[in-house]
Order: structure tokens, then C-alpha cells, then sequence
């Protein structure tokens, strides 16, 4: 099966206390092929969502190589990749504003705008009516909607959850569920929640002792 | 003044080293040294000044200018501790606001080019654009630190890091003008500067004196947005590495 991407010795060291070295990822090998949904488990603290920031290059990592579709990352334009790997972070952070200047923000960095904000609200399940609400004073589940919305419109080809539902109440975690089953784009998502897993992926890796690991073919 | 008038202001700073031991401050001997170092810096530079306006002298002028802006921009780059290479940029930008401030004031004849002229102001512009850079380094550091997950939002979508950094920067500045904005607003009901009761009392006419107090205020101003706009553009950069991450 063709690989999305794949990891060559990934190494992530930061400046620890008292001069130590921190080792966050220590020589991770791997492949992640393409799936409808792949699901990225393992312990807490063994750089599930550090491994996401570098697959968007949020970071790059002290060693090793990583591609995309065969492309090595440090080879493309950060600011094209970034489009191309959209990344979701946990905690939807809003950018000031009101909602349709967050839908809008990947667009109006590359000078063009959204001809169609009402269509992305409509997608992700949100009343019309919101588009001029400060964004800020949405609820949690409705942040992360638009923080979703917002990384798609620029048009990724792949997504990357980093526990989009973590912060969320059952129903609303399980709105956020449904409406990444039907995106119609690659995604992989990190997730603590073994059921979310087992419902949701169609692939799964585990991130264990530095190795990247299928752990159930679809 | 007479030298013993003089001699006598050594009361208020007797009273400041009573009230320290009193309630044992403990900064008696930050006292003493800064009463020295006040007198004889301040002596010093009179005494300078008396020859460079006697005998009209560019290159100890400009000499003092150099001084006057290095001083300063090493002290204001002391809030971007951890910034590599803000001392440059402080530098840069301070020079830029006196530049452009004090050029303009000479170019449209506002004051002649005259030592007499261009050393107090360009110390006095100096000295707000020192300030005004010091608290912008400061914000902007707060504010990189406080809203790194908005920054970080909009590098994920793919904008430069002055894209990302537009809102984080417009703060900072903002708050590094306060002072000078509310200066403009309160001088004359709140404090009546330095410079203008300097000139009241060395015996000028309080409508000459305002008549140069009203130019200072607002060059002041020009110098401090200058200062902190330039600053913030040549300091944003240093919160990132070449691949557009965020690294501090």
C-alpha cells in the first residue's frame, strides 16, 4: 500500500534542566500509508503530538528524514506544506476576530478570499447566523468545528487531529466524529480514546520504543 | 543657583537615606552612589557642553551624540535578554527615530543646526525613544509568550511569521506608545516637564518656554513611533528560524 508518510530515524532532543539534553522522540521508524482515517495511539509522553507538529513542520526534527508521498519535507516550501498538511491542535485556539475572519484566514494570507463562508459553516454543522459572532465566544465543541472548518478551507490533502475531542462533551465530541467520517480527506488522528479508535480508524499505528507500528490493518 | 544653593540640595537626598534606614531599605549605599554619580556625571556633561557651544565643535558634538544613542541602546536592549542580535536592532531603531525626528526638525528649520540646539534635544529624544523601545521589547516578548497558540495557528495554515505575528505586534506597539500618547494628554495639567520649568526658572517667558515644550512633546511622540514600529519589525524575526518555526 502506498505510504503518505514515512519516517527514517526520527530523532526530537530539546535543551532539558541544568544543561541536560531532553530526548522527545528517539529514532522513530515507520510508515503511515494512506487511509480514510488512521489512528495514531500510544502512552502519554511518547510524542504522539510532537510527531504530528513535524509531519506540519511546525518543528523539524534534530535527525532523520521524513516524507511526504515520497517528498522529503525540508525540500518543500514550509508555507505550501503547511497548506498541503493541515494540522488541528487540541485545544482550538481562535484567532481574534469573528467566525468568518477564522474561516477565512488561510485564504486571506495567500491574498484571496472565501466567496463561500456559509457552505463551510453548513459542513461542519453550524447555524449561518454565526458568521459574524466573535469567535472567541463560542463554546468548545463549536471552537473546534470552526478550527476544523478553518484548516480545510484552504484544501489540505491530508489533516492531522491532535485529540480534537478531548476537551468535549460526549455529544459534542461524537458531532466532531461524524463530521471528520465524511470529509472525504486523508486524516490522521491521535487519540487516547481506545472506543473513538475502535469506532473511527481504519488504520492504526502505535508509537512505542521508537518504532511506528500498524497494529490493525482495515 | 549659587554653589551653596547647590550644596544645600543634598537635604532631599539626606531625607531619602533617613526614610531608607528607618524602615531599613537597605539602599543607603545605592544612594550614596547614585548621588555621586548624578552630581558628577551631570557636572561633567555641563562642563563638556559649556566648551562644545563656545567654540562650535561637530566632531565633539557628534561625539556625544554617539555616546548619548549607544548608552541607550545598550540599556534598552537589556529587556531583550535572550534575543540574539537585539542589540543591533535596538541600536538601529533608536538611531532612526533621533535621525528622522532631529533631521526633520533641522531640514524644515524648526531649530538651527547648532549644538546648542541639537544636543539637549537629541538627548531628550534619545532618552523617550530608549524607553519606548525597553517597553516594546518587554510586550512583545509578553505577548509572544501569551498568545504563542494563536502564532502557532496561523504558521499551521501556512503564514510567514509576519503574518502570524501582525496582531502580536500591533499590541506591542500599542503598548509602547501609551506613555507618550498620555503624555500628550496630561502635559500642562498633570506635570509641567523638565525642560519647560528649566527654561521658566532659568528665567525664559512661559510662552517661549511652552513654544519649545509643545516641539519636544511632539517629536517625542514621532520618535517613539518611529522607534517602536522599526523595532518591532526588525525584532519579530528573532522569535523565528529560517524554516518559519516558532523557536522562542
Amino acid at each position: 500500500m502506498a505510504e503518505l508518510f514515512t519516517l527514517e530515524d526520527i530523532w526530537l532532543e530539546r535543551p532539558g534542566e541544568k544543561g541536560a539534553t531532553q530526548v522527545i522522540l528517539g529514532g522513530i521508524t515507520g510508515g503511515i500509508a494512506v487511509a480514510r482515517i488512521t489512528c495514531l495511539v500510544g502512552a502519554s509522553g511518547s510524542g504522539k503530538s510532537t510527531l504530528l507538529r513535524l509531519l506540519n513542520r511546525l518543528e523539524d526534527p534534530t535527525r532523520g528524514r521524513i516524507r511526504l508521498r515520497g517528498q522529503e519535507l525540508t525540500a518543500a516550501d514550509p508555507f505550501e506544506l503547511r497548506r498541503r498538511v493541515g494540522l488541528v491542535l487540541q485545544t482550538p485556539v481562535m484567532l481574534p476576530g469573528t467566525v468568518r475572519e477564522n474561516l477565512s484566514a488561510g485564504l486571506r494570507i495567500r491574498g484571496q478570499s472565501l466567496p463561500d463562508p456559509e457552505r463551510w459553516l453548513e459542513r461542519v454543522g453550524l447555524p449561518v447566523s454565526m458568521l459574524d459572532r466573535d469567535a472567541r465566544e463560542l463554546s468548545g465543541g463549536e471552537k473546534q468545528r470552526i478550527a476544523l472548518a478553518r484548516t480545510l478551507v484552504p484544501g489540505p490533502e491530508v489533516l492531522l487531529l491532535d485529540e480534537v475531542t478531548s476537551s468535549l462533551d460526549a455529544e459534542a465530541a461524537a458531532g466532531i466524529e461524524q463530521l471528520i467520517q465524511q470529509l472525504g480527506v486523508p486524516v490522521i488522528w491521535v487519540s487516547h480514546d481506545l472506543n473513538q479508535v475502535r469506532r473511527l480508524a481504519d488504520r492504526v499505528y502505535r508509537l512505542q520504543a521508537g518504532q511506528l507500528t500498524a497494529e490493525v490493518s482495515a | 543657583m549659587s554653589t551653596t544653593s547647590l550644596v544645600f540640595t543634598l537635604v532631599f537626598m539626606l531625607l531619602v537615606a533617613g526614610v531608607s534606614a528607618w524602615q531599613k531599605l537597605d539602599l543607603e549605599k545605592d544612594l550614596l552612589i547614585g548621588t555621586l554619580r548624578a552630581a558628577v556625571q551631570l557636572l561633567a556633561i555641563g562642563y563638556v557642553l559649556l566648551w562644545v557651544f563656545k567654540v562650535e565643535s561637530w566632531p565633539a558634538t557628534l561625539a556625544i551624540l554617539a555616546v548619548m544613542l549607544g548608552v541607550a541602546g545598550a540599556n534598552a536592549a537589556k529587556r531583550g535578554q535572550g534575543l540574539p542580535g537585539v542589540h543591533a536592532r535596538v541600536l538601529a531603531a533608536i538611531v532612526v527615530a533621533e535621525v528622522v525626528t532631529v533631521g526633520l526638525m533641522v531640514v524644515i528649520r524648526i531649530i538651527p543646526a547648532t549644538p546648542r540646539f541639537l544636543i539637549p534635544i537629541s538627548g531628550m529624544v534619545t532618552g523617550n525613544a530608549m524607553v519606548n523601545a525597553g517597553l516594546l521589547l518587554n510586550r512583545l516578548k509578553a505577548e509572544m509568550n501569551g498568545r504563542k497558540g494563536e502564532v502557532e495557528v496561523w504558521l499551521a495554515l501556512g503564514a510567514t511569521p509576519r503574518q502570524a505575528t501582525a496582531g502580536v505586534l500591533k499590541a506591542a506597539v500599542k503598548a509602547a506608545m501609551i506613555p507618550s500618547v498620555d503624555a500628550l494628554k496630561t502635559v500642562g495639567l498633570v506635570q509641567l516637564p523638565g525642560m519647560m520649568t528649566g527654561q521658566i526658572l532659568a528665567g525664559a517667558s512661559p510662552l517661549e518656554a511652552v513654544k519649545y515644550q509643545i516641539l519636544i512633546m511632539y517629536s517625542l511622540a514621532a520618535a517613539a513611533a518611529v522607534c517602536s514600529m522599526l523595532l518591532g519589525y526588525l525584532a519579530v524575526p528573532l522569535f523565528f528560524n529560517r524554516h518559519a518555526q516558532l523557536v522562542r
